[in-house]
Protein backbone atom coordinates (compact mmCIF):
# COMPACT_ATOMS: atom_id res chain seq x y z
CA UNK A 1 0.00 0.00 0.00
CA UNK A 2 1.14 3.67 -0.99
CA UNK A 3 -0.43 6.64 0.03
CA UNK A 4 -1.86 9.01 -3.29
CA UNK A 5 -3.41 12.33 -2.70
CA UNK A 6 -6.36 13.62 -5.02
CA UNK A 7 -6.41 17.52 -5.10
CA UNK A 8 -10.47 17.76 -6.08
CA UNK A 9 -11.62 20.09 -7.98
CA UNK A 10 -12.54 22.17 -5.35
CA UNK A 11 -9.35 21.92 -4.10
CA UNK A 12 -10.17 19.72 -1.23
CA UNK A 13 -6.94 17.10 -0.23
CA UNK A 14 -7.98 13.52 -0.04
CA UNK A 15 -5.21 11.32 0.65
CA UNK A 16 -6.12 7.66 0.21
CA UNK A 17 -4.29 4.16 0.50
CA UNK A 18 -3.36 2.94 -3.13
CA UNK A 19 -2.52 -1.11 -3.38
CA UNK A 20 -0.04 -1.70 -5.47
CA UNK A 21 -0.96 -3.43 -8.97
CA UNK A 22 -4.49 -1.32 -8.72
CA UNK A 23 -4.44 1.08 -11.58
CA UNK A 24 -5.04 5.35 -9.97
CA UNK A 25 -8.42 4.90 -11.81
CA UNK A 26 -9.37 1.93 -9.87
CA UNK A 27 -8.36 4.27 -6.85
CA UNK A 28 -9.85 7.09 -7.35
CA UNK A 29 -13.41 5.10 -7.83
CA UNK A 30 -12.96 3.24 -4.71
CA UNK A 31 -12.46 6.07 -2.55
CA UNK A 32 -15.06 8.16 -4.50
CA UNK A 33 -12.76 11.08 -5.73
CA UNK A 34 -14.81 13.98 -6.67
CA UNK A 35 -14.24 14.66 -10.71
CA UNK A 36 -13.04 10.93 -11.81
CA UNK A 37 -15.48 9.24 -13.97
CA UNK A 38 -14.16 6.34 -16.12
CA UNK A 39 -17.10 5.92 -17.79
CA UNK A 40 -15.22 2.80 -20.42
CA UNK A 41 -14.17 1.27 -16.89
CA UNK A 42 -10.37 1.25 -18.07
CA UNK A 43 -11.02 0.60 -21.63
CA UNK A 44 -8.98 3.81 -22.62
CA UNK A 45 -11.99 4.66 -24.93
CA UNK A 46 -13.46 7.66 -23.01
CA UNK A 47 -10.66 9.91 -21.67
CA UNK A 48 -13.07 10.71 -18.41
CA UNK A 49 -10.39 9.69 -15.96
CA UNK A 50 -8.26 12.60 -16.92
CA UNK A 51 -5.79 13.68 -13.78
CA UNK A 52 -3.05 16.13 -13.84
CA UNK A 53 0.37 14.65 -12.19
CA UNK A 54 1.90 17.43 -9.87
CA UNK A 55 4.83 18.42 -10.77
CA UNK A 56 7.05 17.53 -8.37
CA UNK A 57 6.16 13.52 -9.95
CA UNK A 58 6.07 14.39 -13.29
CA UNK A 59 9.42 12.68 -13.85
CA UNK A 60 8.40 9.41 -11.52
CA UNK A 61 5.22 9.02 -13.15
CA UNK A 62 6.80 9.82 -17.16
CA UNK A 63 4.10 10.09 -19.78
CA UNK A 64 1.78 8.58 -21.95
CA UNK A 65 2.10 6.58 -24.82
CA UNK A 66 1.02 7.74 -28.03
CA UNK A 67 -2.42 6.35 -27.94
CA UNK A 68 -3.02 7.67 -24.27
CA UNK A 69 -1.72 11.12 -25.84
CA UNK A 70 -4.24 10.37 -28.79
CA UNK A 71 -7.31 10.11 -25.73
CA UNK A 72 -5.54 13.22 -24.06
CA UNK A 73 -5.86 15.33 -27.13
CA UNK A 74 -9.79 14.90 -26.32
CA UNK A 75 -10.66 15.68 -22.55
CA UNK A 76 -12.90 17.85 -21.35
CA UNK A 77 -10.38 20.51 -19.89
CA UNK A 78 -8.05 20.40 -21.90
CA UNK A 79 -4.54 18.51 -21.37
CA UNK A 80 -1.50 20.01 -19.77
CA UNK A 81 1.92 19.03 -20.06
CA UNK A 82 1.26 16.28 -17.59
CA UNK A 83 -2.02 15.02 -18.15
CA UNK A 84 -2.74 11.36 -17.97
CA UNK A 85 -5.17 8.61 -18.13
CA UNK A 86 -5.53 7.60 -14.53
CA UNK A 87 -7.05 4.33 -16.28
CA UNK A 88 -3.33 3.68 -17.72
CA UNK A 89 -1.44 4.12 -14.31
CA UNK A 90 -0.64 1.75 -12.47
CA UNK A 91 0.52 1.86 -8.74
CA UNK A 92 4.11 1.37 -7.77
CA UNK A 93 6.09 1.63 -4.83
CA UNK A 94 7.33 4.49 -6.11
CA UNK A 95 4.42 6.44 -5.93
CA UNK A 96 3.97 6.91 -2.20
CA UNK A 97 3.32 10.15 -1.52
CA UNK A 98 2.00 10.76 -5.48
CA UNK A 99 -0.31 13.97 -6.03
CA UNK A 100 -2.55 13.81 -8.49
CA UNK A 101 -4.86 16.97 -9.33
CA UNK A 102 -8.77 16.25 -10.60
CA UNK A 103 -9.76 18.43 -13.15
CA UNK A 104 -12.97 21.12 -13.24
CA UNK A 105 -14.67 18.43 -15.94
CA UNK A 106 -14.52 15.35 -17.40
CA UNK A 107 -17.59 15.66 -19.75
CA UNK B 1 -39.53 12.20 -0.99
CA UNK B 2 -36.72 13.60 1.21
CA UNK B 3 -33.61 13.56 0.94
CA UNK B 4 -33.02 11.33 3.58
CA UNK B 5 -35.42 8.74 3.01
CA UNK B 6 -34.35 5.26 2.11
CA UNK B 7 -33.22 4.12 -1.28
CA UNK B 8 -32.72 0.88 -2.27
CA UNK B 9 -31.48 -0.20 -5.57
CA UNK B 10 -32.23 -3.60 -7.36
CA UNK B 11 -29.78 -5.08 -9.01
CA UNK B 12 -25.82 -4.81 -8.59
CA UNK B 13 -24.63 -4.42 -12.60
CA UNK B 14 -22.87 -1.29 -13.50
CA UNK B 15 -25.44 1.20 -13.66
CA UNK B 16 -26.40 0.21 -9.84
CA UNK B 17 -22.95 0.73 -8.41
CA UNK B 18 -22.20 3.87 -10.60
CA UNK B 19 -25.59 5.50 -9.35
CA UNK B 20 -25.06 4.31 -5.33
CA UNK B 21 -21.53 5.96 -6.31
CA UNK B 22 -23.14 8.82 -7.29
CA UNK B 23 -25.76 8.98 -4.88
CA UNK B 24 -22.89 9.11 -2.25
CA UNK B 25 -20.38 11.22 -3.79
CA UNK B 26 -23.44 13.29 -4.41
CA UNK B 27 -24.26 13.96 -0.43
CA UNK B 28 -27.02 11.18 0.12
CA UNK B 29 -26.85 10.36 3.76
CA UNK B 30 -29.42 8.42 3.94
CA UNK B 31 -29.52 4.72 3.89
CA UNK B 32 -28.98 3.11 0.63
CA UNK B 33 -29.24 -0.85 -0.28
CA UNK B 34 -28.29 -2.69 -3.19
CA UNK B 35 -29.67 -5.72 -3.61
CA UNK B 36 -29.39 -8.54 -6.34
CA UNK B 37 -29.80 -11.76 -7.52
CA UNK B 38 -26.02 -12.50 -9.01
CA UNK B 39 -23.79 -14.10 -6.28
CA UNK B 40 -20.76 -12.52 -6.58
CA UNK B 41 -19.31 -9.00 -5.37
CA UNK B 42 -20.17 -6.61 -8.26
CA UNK B 43 -18.32 -6.82 -11.08
CA UNK B 44 -17.28 -5.32 -14.40
CA UNK B 45 -18.58 -7.29 -18.10
CA UNK B 46 -16.92 -5.80 -20.99
CA UNK B 47 -13.65 -8.35 -20.01
CA UNK B 48 -15.65 -11.63 -19.94
CA UNK B 49 -15.91 -11.71 -23.88
CA UNK B 50 -12.27 -11.07 -23.69
CA UNK B 51 -8.82 -10.60 -20.96
CA UNK B 52 -11.12 -12.47 -18.76
CA UNK B 53 -12.02 -15.60 -21.50
CA UNK B 54 -8.52 -15.53 -22.17
CA UNK B 55 -7.75 -16.60 -19.13
CA UNK B 56 -5.36 -12.94 -18.63
CA UNK B 57 -7.64 -11.69 -15.83
CA UNK B 58 -8.47 -13.29 -12.36
CA UNK B 59 -12.49 -13.09 -11.03
CA UNK B 60 -10.97 -10.75 -8.03
CA UNK B 61 -9.70 -8.21 -10.69
CA UNK B 62 -13.44 -7.42 -12.05
CA UNK B 63 -14.54 -6.05 -8.92
CA UNK B 64 -16.50 -2.78 -9.79
CA UNK B 65 -15.21 -1.58 -6.98
CA UNK B 66 -13.03 -2.92 -4.34
CA UNK B 67 -14.17 -5.28 -1.49
CA UNK B 68 -14.13 -2.42 1.35
CA UNK B 69 -16.12 0.17 -0.51
CA UNK B 70 -19.10 -0.77 0.31
CA UNK B 71 -19.14 -0.44 4.39
CA UNK B 72 -16.56 2.60 3.75
CA UNK B 73 -19.55 4.25 2.12
CA UNK B 74 -22.25 2.26 4.51
CA UNK B 75 -23.68 1.31 1.33
CA UNK B 76 -25.91 -1.54 2.54
CA UNK B 77 -24.53 -4.73 -0.37
CA UNK B 78 -27.22 -7.68 -0.59
CA UNK B 79 -25.58 -10.49 -3.11
CA UNK B 80 -27.48 -13.92 -3.80
CA UNK B 81 -30.57 -12.22 -2.79
CA UNK B 82 -33.67 -12.42 -6.21
CA UNK B 83 -36.06 -9.85 -5.79
CA UNK B 84 -39.27 -11.06 -6.03
CA UNK B 85 -42.15 -8.55 -5.94
CA UNK B 86 -42.35 -5.05 -5.57
CA UNK B 87 -45.24 -3.45 -2.92
CA UNK B 88 -45.80 0.37 -4.36
CA UNK B 89 -48.97 0.73 -1.91
CA UNK B 90 -46.85 -0.14 1.14
CA UNK B 91 -43.57 0.82 -0.58
CA UNK B 92 -41.59 -2.24 0.20
CA UNK B 93 -39.79 -5.35 -1.89
CA UNK B 94 -40.42 -8.43 -1.33
CA UNK B 95 -36.83 -10.54 -1.70
CA UNK B 96 -37.02 -14.78 -2.03
CA UNK B 97 -35.66 -15.55 1.40
CA UNK B 98 -39.20 -14.31 2.76
CA UNK B 99 -37.65 -10.85 3.74
CA UNK B 100 -38.94 -7.51 2.91
CA UNK B 101 -37.03 -3.74 2.51
CA UNK B 102 -38.84 -0.81 2.69
CA UNK B 103 -38.00 2.13 0.14
CA UNK B 104 -38.77 5.82 0.10
CA UNK B 105 -37.53 5.75 -3.34
CA UNK B 106 -36.80 2.59 -5.75
CA UNK B 107 -34.66 2.52 -8.37
CA UNK B 108 -34.52 -0.25 -10.83
CA UNK B 109 -31.18 -1.60 -12.20
CA UNK B 110 -32.40 -5.26 -13.28
CA UNK B 111 -30.01 -4.79 -16.62
CA UNK B 112 -31.02 -7.58 -18.98
CA UNK B 113 -30.89 -11.76 -19.37
CA UNK B 114 -29.28 -12.94 -22.47
CA UNK B 115 -32.04 -15.19 -24.55
CA UNK B 116 -31.57 -18.28 -25.63
CA UNK B 117 -33.15 -20.70 -28.98
CA UNK B 118 -36.72 -22.84 -28.01
CA UNK B 119 -35.11 -25.51 -29.40
CA UNK B 120 -35.66 -28.16 -27.61
CA UNK B 121 -32.35 -30.06 -27.98
CA UNK B 122 -30.56 -27.40 -26.00
CA UNK B 123 -32.15 -28.05 -22.58
CA UNK B 124 -29.66 -29.25 -20.15
CA UNK B 125 -26.99 -29.88 -22.55
CA UNK B 126 -23.66 -29.26 -21.05
CA UNK B 127 -21.80 -27.63 -23.87
CA UNK B 128 -23.78 -24.90 -25.00
CA UNK B 129 -23.59 -21.62 -23.21
CA UNK B 130 -24.68 -17.65 -23.19
CA UNK B 131 -22.55 -14.98 -21.88
CA UNK B 132 -24.18 -12.35 -19.63
CA UNK B 133 -22.43 -13.21 -16.14
CA UNK B 134 -19.14 -13.90 -15.07
CA UNK B 135 -20.46 -17.33 -13.95
CA UNK B 136 -21.22 -17.83 -17.20
CA UNK B 137 -17.88 -16.88 -18.41
CA UNK B 138 -16.19 -19.07 -16.44
CA UNK B 139 -17.88 -22.36 -17.29
CA UNK B 140 -17.00 -20.88 -21.36
CA UNK B 141 -13.36 -20.81 -20.63
CA UNK B 142 -13.50 -24.32 -18.65
CA UNK B 143 -14.59 -25.72 -22.60
CA UNK B 144 -12.50 -23.44 -24.93
CA UNK B 145 -9.44 -25.80 -25.09
CA UNK B 146 -7.13 -25.56 -27.95
CA UNK B 147 -8.53 -27.81 -30.92
CA UNK B 148 -12.05 -27.81 -29.52
CA UNK B 149 -14.66 -27.09 -32.52
CA UNK B 150 -16.52 -23.86 -31.57
CA UNK B 151 -19.87 -22.81 -33.25
CA UNK B 152 -21.23 -18.80 -31.99
CA UNK B 153 -24.61 -18.92 -33.38
CA UNK B 154 -25.29 -15.09 -33.90
CA UNK B 155 -22.82 -12.17 -35.16
CA UNK B 156 -23.03 -9.17 -32.81
CA UNK B 157 -20.97 -8.05 -30.31
CA UNK B 158 -20.72 -10.65 -28.17
CA UNK B 159 -20.49 -13.54 -30.29
CA UNK B 160 -17.48 -12.07 -32.64
CA UNK B 161 -15.48 -10.71 -29.66
CA UNK B 162 -15.66 -14.48 -28.11
CA UNK B 163 -15.21 -15.77 -31.92
CA UNK B 164 -11.80 -13.87 -31.78
CA UNK B 165 -10.51 -14.62 -28.09
CA UNK B 166 -11.48 -18.07 -28.78
CA UNK B 167 -9.46 -18.45 -31.83
CA UNK B 168 -6.76 -16.59 -30.26
CA UNK B 169 -6.57 -20.25 -28.03
CA UNK B 170 -6.34 -22.01 -30.42
CA UNK B 171 -9.82 -22.87 -31.00
CA UNK B 172 -11.27 -23.73 -34.49
CA UNK B 173 -14.21 -21.30 -34.87
CA UNK B 174 -17.39 -20.97 -36.86
CA UNK B 175 -19.85 -17.74 -36.71
CA UNK B 176 -23.20 -18.82 -37.63
CA UNK B 177 -25.72 -15.34 -38.62
CA UNK B 178 -29.03 -15.57 -39.99
CA UNK B 179 -29.08 -11.47 -41.45
CA UNK B 180 -27.11 -11.09 -44.40
CA UNK B 181 -24.21 -9.58 -42.37
CA UNK B 182 -22.38 -9.58 -39.21
CA UNK B 183 -23.34 -6.98 -36.27
CA UNK B 184 -26.54 -6.35 -38.20
CA UNK B 185 -28.34 -4.15 -35.46
CA UNK B 186 -25.79 -2.18 -34.80
CA UNK B 187 -23.42 -1.04 -37.61
CA UNK B 188 -23.75 -0.57 -41.16
CA UNK B 189 -21.86 -3.13 -44.07
CA UNK B 190 -19.11 -1.21 -44.32
CA UNK B 191 -17.85 -1.90 -40.70
CA UNK B 192 -19.05 -5.63 -41.01
CA UNK B 193 -17.32 -6.34 -44.28
CA UNK B 194 -13.95 -4.71 -42.23
CA UNK B 195 -14.74 -6.98 -39.15
CA UNK B 196 -15.72 -10.10 -41.01
CA UNK B 197 -12.25 -9.71 -42.99
CA UNK B 198 -10.33 -9.42 -39.27
CA UNK B 199 -11.81 -12.80 -38.72
CA UNK B 200 -11.51 -14.94 -41.83
CA UNK B 201 -7.85 -13.63 -42.15
CA UNK B 202 -7.86 -15.58 -38.70
CA UNK B 203 -9.49 -18.67 -40.21
CA UNK B 204 -12.91 -17.90 -38.24
CA UNK B 205 -15.84 -19.16 -40.43
CA UNK B 206 -18.23 -16.44 -40.77
CA UNK B 207 -21.35 -17.70 -42.61
CA UNK B 208 -23.88 -14.71 -43.13
CA UNK B 209 -27.53 -15.77 -44.28
CA UNK B 210 -27.11 -18.58 -42.36
CA UNK B 211 -30.36 -20.10 -39.88
CA UNK B 212 -29.67 -22.68 -37.72
CA UNK B 213 -32.27 -25.68 -38.38
CA UNK B 214 -31.92 -28.26 -35.39
CA UNK B 215 -28.66 -29.85 -33.16
CA UNK B 216 -27.21 -33.04 -32.92
CA UNK B 217 -27.39 -34.38 -29.46
CA UNK B 218 -25.61 -37.30 -27.46
CA UNK B 219 -26.31 -37.70 -24.08
CA UNK B 220 -26.12 -34.54 -22.33
CA UNK B 221 -23.94 -32.82 -25.14
CA UNK B 222 -24.72 -31.40 -28.48
CA UNK B 223 -22.52 -32.55 -31.32
CA UNK B 224 -23.34 -30.70 -34.02
CA UNK B 225 -25.71 -27.44 -35.76
CA UNK B 226 -27.81 -28.22 -38.45
CA UNK B 227 -28.29 -25.54 -41.00
CA UNK B 228 -31.33 -24.64 -42.29
CA UNK B 229 -29.11 -25.26 -45.77
CA UNK B 230 -28.21 -28.33 -44.87
CA UNK B 231 -25.06 -27.79 -43.50
CA UNK B 232 -23.96 -30.02 -40.52
CA UNK B 233 -21.24 -27.99 -38.64
CA UNK B 234 -19.49 -30.43 -35.91
CA UNK B 235 -19.36 -28.69 -32.55
CA UNK B 236 -17.30 -30.03 -29.30
CA UNK B 237 -19.01 -26.02 -27.87
CA UNK B 238 -21.91 -23.69 -28.75
CA UNK B 239 -21.88 -20.15 -27.79
CA UNK B 240 -25.85 -18.71 -28.26
CA UNK B 241 -24.74 -14.76 -28.63
CA UNK B 242 -28.61 -13.79 -29.86
CA UNK B 243 -29.02 -10.83 -27.59
CA UNK B 244 -30.38 -10.06 -24.33
CA UNK B 245 -34.05 -9.37 -23.07
CA UNK B 246 -34.32 -6.74 -20.47
CA UNK B 247 -35.60 -7.93 -17.13
CA UNK B 248 -38.92 -5.82 -16.78
CA UNK B 249 -41.04 -8.24 -15.09
CA UNK B 250 -40.53 -6.90 -11.31
CA UNK B 251 -41.64 -3.57 -13.50
CA UNK B 252 -44.47 -4.93 -15.32
CA UNK B 253 -45.86 -6.64 -12.41
CA UNK B 254 -46.03 -4.43 -10.18
CA UNK B 255 -48.40 -2.31 -12.84
CA UNK B 256 -45.43 0.39 -14.18
CA UNK B 257 -45.25 0.51 -17.83
CA UNK B 258 -43.06 -1.73 -19.66
CA UNK B 259 -42.60 -2.30 -23.64
CA UNK B 260 -39.33 -4.64 -23.91
CA UNK B 261 -37.99 -2.75 -20.97
CA UNK B 262 -39.00 -0.24 -18.02
CA UNK B 263 -40.70 2.99 -19.66
CA UNK B 264 -38.64 6.26 -18.45
CA UNK B 265 -38.06 9.63 -18.93
CA UNK B 266 -35.40 11.64 -19.50
CA UNK B 267 -34.73 11.37 -15.71
CA UNK B 268 -35.20 7.87 -15.14
CA UNK B 269 -38.43 8.25 -13.70
CA UNK B 270 -41.35 5.83 -14.11
CA UNK B 271 -44.69 6.77 -13.83
CA UNK B 272 -44.75 5.93 -10.20
CA UNK B 273 -43.05 9.46 -8.10
CA UNK B 274 -41.23 6.89 -6.24
CA UNK B 275 -39.73 4.29 -9.07
CA UNK B 276 -36.70 5.35 -11.04
CA UNK B 277 -35.28 2.75 -13.25
CA UNK B 278 -31.98 3.12 -15.36
CA UNK B 279 -29.24 1.21 -17.66
CA UNK B 280 -30.14 -2.47 -19.58
CA UNK B 281 -33.37 -2.67 -18.29
CA UNK B 282 -34.68 0.64 -19.64
CA UNK B 283 -36.67 2.34 -22.96
CA UNK B 284 -35.74 5.76 -22.40
CA UNK B 285 -35.95 9.39 -25.00
CA UNK B 286 -33.64 9.87 -27.70
CA UNK B 287 -32.84 13.17 -26.12
CA UNK B 288 -31.29 14.28 -29.63
CA UNK B 289 -33.62 12.84 -32.74
CA UNK B 290 -37.06 11.96 -29.99
CA UNK B 291 -38.74 8.77 -29.67
CA UNK B 292 -37.63 6.11 -27.29
CA UNK B 293 -34.88 3.31 -27.36
CA UNK B 294 -33.58 0.63 -25.35
CA UNK B 295 -29.76 0.46 -25.38
CA UNK B 296 -27.25 -2.23 -24.03
CA UNK B 297 -24.18 -0.32 -22.88
CA UNK B 298 -21.75 0.55 -20.18
CA UNK B 299 -22.05 4.36 -20.92
CA UNK B 300 -25.54 4.50 -21.20
CA UNK B 301 -25.72 3.08 -17.82
CA UNK B 302 -23.50 4.94 -16.45
CA UNK B 303 -25.13 8.47 -17.85
CA UNK B 304 -28.49 7.12 -16.50
CA UNK B 305 -27.49 6.14 -13.30
CA UNK B 306 -26.03 9.67 -12.93
CA UNK B 307 -28.94 11.31 -13.78
CA UNK B 308 -31.31 9.58 -11.41
CA UNK B 309 -28.83 9.84 -8.92
CA UNK B 310 -29.04 13.82 -9.66
CA UNK B 311 -32.99 13.86 -9.58
CA UNK B 312 -33.00 11.71 -5.58
CA UNK B 313 -30.32 14.59 -4.58
CA UNK B 314 -32.55 17.46 -5.43
CA UNK B 315 -30.39 18.95 -8.49
CA UNK B 316 -32.30 16.90 -11.61
CA UNK B 317 -30.21 16.97 -14.78
CA UNK B 318 -31.78 15.14 -16.77
CA UNK B 319 -29.88 12.46 -19.35
CA UNK B 320 -28.44 13.76 -22.75
CA UNK B 321 -25.88 11.06 -23.42
CA UNK B 322 -25.41 10.30 -27.21
CA UNK B 323 -25.04 6.29 -27.46
CA UNK B 324 -21.49 4.77 -27.95
CA UNK B 325 -20.15 1.73 -28.28
CA UNK B 326 -16.56 0.00 -28.26
CA UNK B 327 -15.54 -4.08 -29.22
CA UNK B 328 -12.21 -5.07 -29.38
CA UNK B 329 -11.41 -8.26 -31.63
CA UNK B 330 -7.84 -9.35 -32.65
CA UNK B 331 -6.41 -6.57 -31.06
CA UNK B 332 -8.17 -3.97 -33.07
CA UNK B 333 -10.81 -1.42 -31.97
CA UNK B 334 -14.04 -0.45 -33.01
CA UNK B 335 -15.90 2.55 -31.46
CA UNK B 336 -19.34 3.69 -32.30
CA UNK B 337 -21.03 6.91 -31.82
CA UNK B 338 -24.88 7.21 -32.58
CA UNK B 339 -27.22 5.31 -33.80
CA UNK B 340 -26.85 4.28 -37.56
CA UNK B 341 -30.71 4.00 -37.99
CA UNK B 342 -31.90 5.71 -41.16
CA UNK B 343 -29.58 7.74 -43.20
CA UNK B 344 -29.84 9.31 -46.34
CA UNK B 345 -26.38 9.36 -46.76
CA UNK B 346 -23.28 6.79 -45.91
CA UNK B 347 -19.66 8.10 -46.23
CA UNK B 348 -16.85 6.26 -46.34
CA UNK B 349 -13.10 7.34 -45.26
CA UNK B 350 -10.27 4.77 -46.16
CA UNK B 351 -6.33 5.26 -45.38
CA UNK B 352 -4.29 3.34 -47.90
CA UNK B 353 -6.89 1.01 -48.78
CA UNK B 354 -7.98 -0.07 -45.23
CA UNK B 355 -11.29 1.31 -44.41
CA UNK B 356 -10.72 3.59 -41.39
CA UNK B 357 -14.42 5.70 -40.39
CA UNK B 358 -17.86 5.57 -41.50
CA UNK B 359 -20.49 8.81 -41.40
CA UNK B 360 -23.93 8.41 -41.20
CA UNK B 361 -26.14 11.35 -41.74
CA UNK B 362 -29.66 12.30 -42.30
CA UNK B 363 -30.54 15.81 -43.94
CA UNK B 364 -27.04 16.73 -44.22
CA UNK B 365 -26.61 16.17 -40.34
CA UNK B 366 -24.20 13.75 -38.60
CA UNK B 367 -25.91 11.14 -36.63
CA UNK B 368 -23.82 8.11 -36.60
CA UNK B 369 -20.09 7.18 -36.59
CA UNK B 370 -18.18 4.38 -37.00
CA UNK B 371 -14.10 4.49 -36.34
CA UNK B 372 -11.75 1.35 -36.48
CA UNK B 373 -8.70 1.98 -34.02
CA UNK B 374 -8.26 5.61 -34.31
CA UNK B 375 -9.36 7.26 -30.34
CA UNK B 376 -8.63 10.63 -31.35
CA UNK B 377 -10.59 10.42 -34.23
CA UNK B 378 -13.09 8.20 -32.31
CA UNK B 379 -13.50 11.15 -29.41
CA UNK B 380 -13.70 13.94 -32.02
CA UNK B 381 -17.19 11.93 -33.75
CA UNK B 382 -18.24 11.69 -30.44
CA UNK B 383 -18.26 15.86 -30.46
CA UNK B 384 -19.61 16.37 -33.33
CA UNK B 385 -22.62 13.46 -33.80
CA UNK B 386 -23.58 15.11 -30.51
CA UNK B 387 -23.32 18.44 -32.09
CA UNK B 388 -25.51 17.14 -34.49
CA UNK B 389 -22.45 18.81 -37.20
CA UNK B 390 -23.41 19.81 -40.63
CA UNK B 391 -20.35 18.79 -42.48
CA UNK B 392 -19.77 18.34 -46.15
CA UNK B 393 -19.56 15.06 -47.44
CA UNK B 394 -16.14 15.70 -49.40
CA UNK B 395 -14.39 16.57 -46.36
CA UNK B 396 -15.16 13.41 -44.19
CA UNK B 397 -14.16 10.89 -47.28
CA UNK B 398 -11.11 12.77 -47.83
CA UNK B 399 -8.38 11.15 -45.60
CA UNK B 400 -5.94 14.59 -46.03
CA UNK B 401 -8.39 16.06 -43.91
CA UNK B 402 -8.01 15.69 -40.31
CA UNK B 403 -11.39 15.19 -38.38
CA UNK B 404 -10.38 17.06 -35.58
CA UNK B 405 -10.28 20.41 -38.04
CA UNK B 406 -13.80 19.79 -39.01
CA UNK B 407 -14.83 20.25 -35.46
CA UNK B 408 -14.28 24.34 -36.37
CA UNK B 409 -15.33 23.73 -40.13
CA UNK B 410 -18.90 22.33 -39.05
CA UNK B 411 -21.73 23.95 -38.77
CA UNK B 412 -24.49 23.35 -35.38
CA UNK B 413 -26.95 22.57 -36.77
CA UNK B 414 -30.42 24.82 -35.86
CA UNK B 415 -32.38 21.86 -34.76
CA UNK B 416 -29.78 20.84 -32.46
CA UNK B 417 -30.32 24.16 -30.52
CA UNK B 418 -33.87 24.20 -30.20
CA UNK B 419 -34.95 25.82 -32.53
CA UNK B 420 -38.81 25.30 -33.08
CA UNK B 421 -39.63 24.68 -37.08
CA UNK B 422 -37.51 24.58 -40.62
CA UNK B 423 -34.85 26.80 -41.69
Amino acid sequence: MVKVTFVEPDGNRRVVDAAIGDTLMTVATGNLVAGVIGECGGGMSCATCHVMVDEEWAETVGGPSEDEAGMLATTATPAGPRSRLSCQLVVEPAFDGLVLHVPESQE
Amino acid sequence: MTEFAPVVVVGTGHAAIEFASALRMGGFGGELTVVGEETRLPYTRPSLSKQYLRGTVADDQLALRPQDFYEKFDIRLRIGSPVIAIDRAARDIALADGSRIGYGTLVLATGGRARTLPDPALHGAANVHRLRTLDDAAALRAQLVAGARLVVIGGGYVGLEVAATARDLGVDVTVVEASDRVLARVAGPATAAHVTGLHTARDVRVLVGATVSGFGRTDDRITAVELADGTLLPADVVLLGVGMSPNDALAADCGLAVSDGVLVDEFCRTADPAILAIGDCTRHPDPQWGGVRRLESIPNAGDQARAAASVILGDARAYTGVPWFWSNQFDHAVRSVGLPGTSDTVVERHVDGQLRAVFFLLDRELRAVEIINDARDFATARKLVSRRAVVDPAQLADPTVPLASLLDAGVRSPAASGAIGGE
